[in-house]
């Protein structure tokens, strides 16, 4: 915790982010976010602060962009903040923080990250530690999500949903990925259901213009804990395709 | 027209009842509703358009709650059918609906592709229920068994006679002959080792611990080869071999035994050296060749130049083909009082497989099987065919021998070379599971369970030899194959996954048929060296098949129960059977069961899950809901004894590397 603070971890919300294939393989190029630091609270929480203003030249642009982090900083500390934004900045630093602990090397994240996840808004930890893992530190689709794989438990309790557009809005690249993650599982299911669209599309992570981030804990979380009623339901399809990942809720 | 946004939005899958009603082939005459769904609300307008090589037919398509469906009579006379559609949307654009790549779902195009299949078969085609329930033996007369006789010997002596240059193998374990042995410096199979129709008839007891209900034998009748496929006089039973009494007494015999005879009809050409071309003059009545115009036989053969210059099949010399059509030819081998066909099959044979059925004619098939059948119901007439039948094209025509008047079942090929893909790693569960669940549907139900289901045979090495080498066995040199030996590890592998394969043979709809000797673990590469002495290998799996062969028979749902296939993974395959009403698929009499089949090719434990509701699998709508309201709560395996849990259609399993396991629902 001390670490968060003494070298805050920066959020970034927003903004538009382009694919860009180099030499060095997939890059992403980001514009127009909004950055606000994420420090440790007395009581263990994240507090948001605005960054130290920067200036380019374009003295009005960095101002607007100044005052607009300001005001999403003390909008999060507020508890006024929609809860998918306070889920998300949460989320994000918890990500950051324990990737820094890892030191250079992210594959040992599974030492420091521990986590059981229930269906809700915080479970946006998933596709923002993929976009690091991927974006950031260049790791293939597999190996990425076998590492989250091994940090989270999903206790199949809710399964809340957000629209696209305000995932989106927190960050496009998230809201894509986890719409990757929907579209590997559909292939996944469509390979073990052919043609059983009922059943595929009971098991989707992108549905009715929203994110399910139940069934988006289920595709990325290593293992599920459930009631026998639920695994035979809602997440028959997650049951019979990865059985492994089940274990019975006590 | 954005076509990728639309494809998951509209619909038709070949194996959903809504889409395609009835499930699978339909009769003759029978109502067929073909659907598409539409999720997109974007189609204005459909339009059906199905063909055969008859011609087209189009119907306009009725829209209710966004299904958009077509019904029409199936055609009166059988075909092979396919259909797309024609969709017309909102904004004026319109797109094709036609087959993807697996010939099961609709796939959106901008131009017309290939159509998916629909298969009209006669409706009152009938194939004999004891078949269906039947487990083959194939034997190669010449190498199953001796008996204590010096019989053989005296055939060898007869050819011998005659002027034949056959040879004897003294010692049962010599190795088969390979090397040139004639004036054109080829192979030529003349090598006998005097296995006789007694010595089959010795091993009826153990063909009866095998379960096996009928014996395919590979041709008796006279010839100068070992393999017989040269015939020299079709009702003569060749002295080799025994006698025509000794044929009935087989026959009788295993009647005792619950065991019904089969016989390889070779009819489309027959040896060179025979009564009926008599080439080599050793006959004492003029034959086509040697009498010209003065032998009876000379019309049955097409001469382009007598004498020399004359049809024969494959350009071979020794087999002059006949021509099907010609009466004297159709009386002597068909039609006429003591007819080949009939003949043997008074002497008590109870049908035939057809050698190179496509070499015959549709009508010609016809005629030998309803004179099969005018002798009695229960006679049964195989084709040999190595590829689909429905839709299979010989000569530049459509063969529709797989719809209802020419045969009652086909040698499986295409089964074989599914599951010796899967089970050497060369296509995985979801596509072996596409592919049976192919042949369920495009086949006409009375020939799909009765498909005469192999994985060897005199034409393909053997199964232990395919599965241990993974070799494509056609690629390696005669000398090669003769030199080729499995080690013990390729062995041992082999004979693990035969066991896996041999399951599924016996849990899949059709008759499962096993050549001799690939249930002793025997190898062998292509002819001849798939044709050795019956003997026992190092693994031998008898035990093991003599299971499969009485868990098969003691339940009728394995073998006349519906099928659903399904693959929760990549290394796992699934199969379903049951009988619900105490009825088979046919609306026969039949005993209740539900069975679940689970095999796992990998190397390594394998949980899976099997879905027992699982839509599209094959299954009916009524069958679904029997299956549904079935009270499954467990199963036990019948061949260890494992047992598994179910629960509300599931079924969770710890599957061991390399098993197969038959579990009794209930």
């Amino acid at each position: 915790m001390e670490m968060a603070n003494e070298n805050p971890i920066t959020v970034y919300f927003g903004g538009e982010a382009r694919e860009l294939w180099t030499g060095e393989g997939l890059r992403v190029a980001w514009s127009g976010r909004l950055a606000v630091l994420a420090l440790r609270g007395g009581d263990g929480r994240f507090i948001a602060a605005a960054p130290e203003p920067g200036r380019s030249g374009d003295v009005k642009s960095d101002y607007n962009t100044a005052s607009k982090e300001r005001e999403l900083a003390a909008l999060l500390n507020s508890g006024s903040a929609p809860p998918l934004s306070a889920a998300y900045f949460a989320a994000a630093a918890s990500a950051a923080e324990a990737l820094r602990l890892c030191g250079d090397n992210p594959r040992r994240l599974t030492e420091f990250l521990s986590r059981t996840l229930y269906g809700g808004f915080d479970s946006l930890i998933l596709p923002e530690l993929l976009r690091v893992l991927l974006d950031e530190y260049a790791f293939s689709w597999e190996d990425a999500a076998a590492i989250i794989a091994q940090c989270f438990i999903f206790k199949a309790e809710k399964s809340e949903r957000a629209p696209l557009a305000a995932v989106a809005a927190l960050s496009p690249r998230v809201l894509k990925l986890a719409e990757t993650v929907g579209d590997k599982l559909v292939e996944t299911l469509w390979k073990v259901f052919p043609g059983d669209w009922e059943r595929v599309a009971s098991a989707a992570v992108i549905w009715d213009g929203e994110v399910d981030f139940g069934k988006l804990c289920a595709a990325l979380c290593g293992r599920i804990i459930c009631p026998k009623e639920k695994r035979a339901g809602e997440f028959r399809a997650f049951y019979v395709a990865m059985p492994n990942k089940f274990e019975d809720m006590t | 027209m954005n076509i990728s946004a639309l494809s998951q939005k509209i619909i038709h899958d070949a194996a959903g009842e809504e889409y395609h009603r009835p499930i699978g082939a339909a009769t003759t005459g029978e109502t067929v509703v073909l659907s598409v769904r539409d999720l997109s609300g974007s189609i204005v307008s459909a339009r059906l358009f199905l063909w055969s090589d008859d011609g087209e037919q189009t119907f306009d398509m009725s829209p209710h709650e966004g299904l958009f469906s077509a019904g029409f009579s199936a055609p009166n006379e059988p075909a092979a059918m396919w259909y797309c559609f024609f969709l017309t949307f909102q904004e004026g654009g319109t797109l094709w609906l036609c087959a993807d790549s697996s010939g099961r779902f609709g796939k959106l195009m901008s131009s017309r592709g290939e159509g998916l299949r629909l298969t009209v078969y006669a409706a009152d085609f009938g194939t004999p229920a004891w078949f269906r329930k039947s487990i083959m033996y194939q034997i190669f007369p010449d190498r199953f068994a001796r008996d204590g006789s010096d019989s053989a010997r005296r055939g060898i002596e007869y050819h011998r006679a005659l002027g034949r240059k056959v040879g004897y193998h003294e010692d049962w374990s010599e190795p088969v002959d390979w090397l040139p042995n004639s004036d054109e410096d080829s192979y030529f199979p003349l090598d006998f080792y005097g296995g006789t129709l007694r010595g089959v008839e010795d091993r009826l007891s153990y063909l009866e611990s095998l379960g096996v209900g009928a014996i395919y034998l590979n041709p008796i009748c006279e010839a100068r080869s070992n393999h017989r496929y040269d015939t020299a006089d079709y009702l003569k039973t060749d002295p080799i071999l025994g006698t025509d009494a000794d044929f009935i007494r087989l026959c009788e015999k295993a009647r005792e035994h619950k065991i019904r005879v089969i016989l390889d009809g070779v009819f489309s050409h027959t040896g060179a050296d025979s009564v009926y071309f008599n080439k080599f003059g050793r006959y004492p009545s003029p034959g086509a060749y040697n009498g010209g115009e003065n032998s009876e036989y000379y019309r049955w053969y097409d001469f382009r130049t007598y004498p020399d210059d004359y049809r024969c099949w494959w350009n071979f010399k020794n087999l002059p083909e006949v021509d099907e059509s010609n009466p004297g030819w159709q009386d002597y081998i068909i039609n006429g009082e003591n007819s080949v066909v009939k003949t043997w099959l008074g002497r008590g044979a109870s049908g035939f497989r057809l050698d190179v059925a496509d070499e015959l004619p549709d009508d010609v098939l016809a005629l030998i099987r309803r004179s099969s059948k005018d002798l009695s119901p229960d006679n049964v007439v195989i084709g040999e065919v190595w590829e689909d039948a429905v839709i299979k094209t010989s000569y530049g025509k459509r063969r529709k021998y797989a719809l209802g008047p020419a045969l009652d079942s086909v040698m499986n090929y295409p089964l074989r070379k599914a599951l010796l893909s899967f089970f050497t790693f060369g296509e995985d569960a979801f596509s072996l599971s596409a592919f049976l669940l192919s042949q369920r549907l495009n086949y006409p139900p009375p020939m799909y369970w009765s498909l005469f289901n192999l994985v060897s045979s005199h034409d393909t090495e053997r199964i232990r030899t395919a599965l241990a080498s993974r070799l494509a066995a056609g690629t390696l040199s005669r000398k090669q194959q003769a030199g080729f030996i499995l080690t013990e590890e390729q062995d041992a592998r082999g004979a693990a996954m035969q066991k896996l394969c041999a399951a599924l043979q016996y849990s899949i709809p059709g008759v499962p048929c096993v050549y001799y000797g690939d249930e002793n673990g025997m190898q062998g590469m292509l002819d001849p060296f798939n044709r050795a002495p019956f003997t026992a290998g190092k693994r031998p799996l008898t035990d093991f098949y003599a299971a499969l062969g009485r868990i098969r028979n003691e339940n009728d749902a394995l073998s006349v129960g519906a099928a659903a296939f399904f693959a929760p993974n990549a290394d796992v395959l699934c199969l379903l059977r049951f009988i619900s009403g105490s009825k088979d698929v046919f609306g026969l009499a039949a005993e209740n069961g539900a069975f679940l089949i689970a095999v796992n090719r990998a190397g390594e434990e394998r949980r899976v899950v099997a879905d027992l509701w699982l839509k599209n699998t094959g299954l009916s709508s009524s069958e679904q809901y029997d299956l549904l309201n079935a009270g499954l709560t467990h199963g036990t395996c019948l061949l260890d004894g494992t047992e598994i849990s179910v629960g509300q259609g599931l079924a969770d399993m710890t599957l061991p590397p390399e098993t197969a396991h038959i579990f009794r629902l209930e």
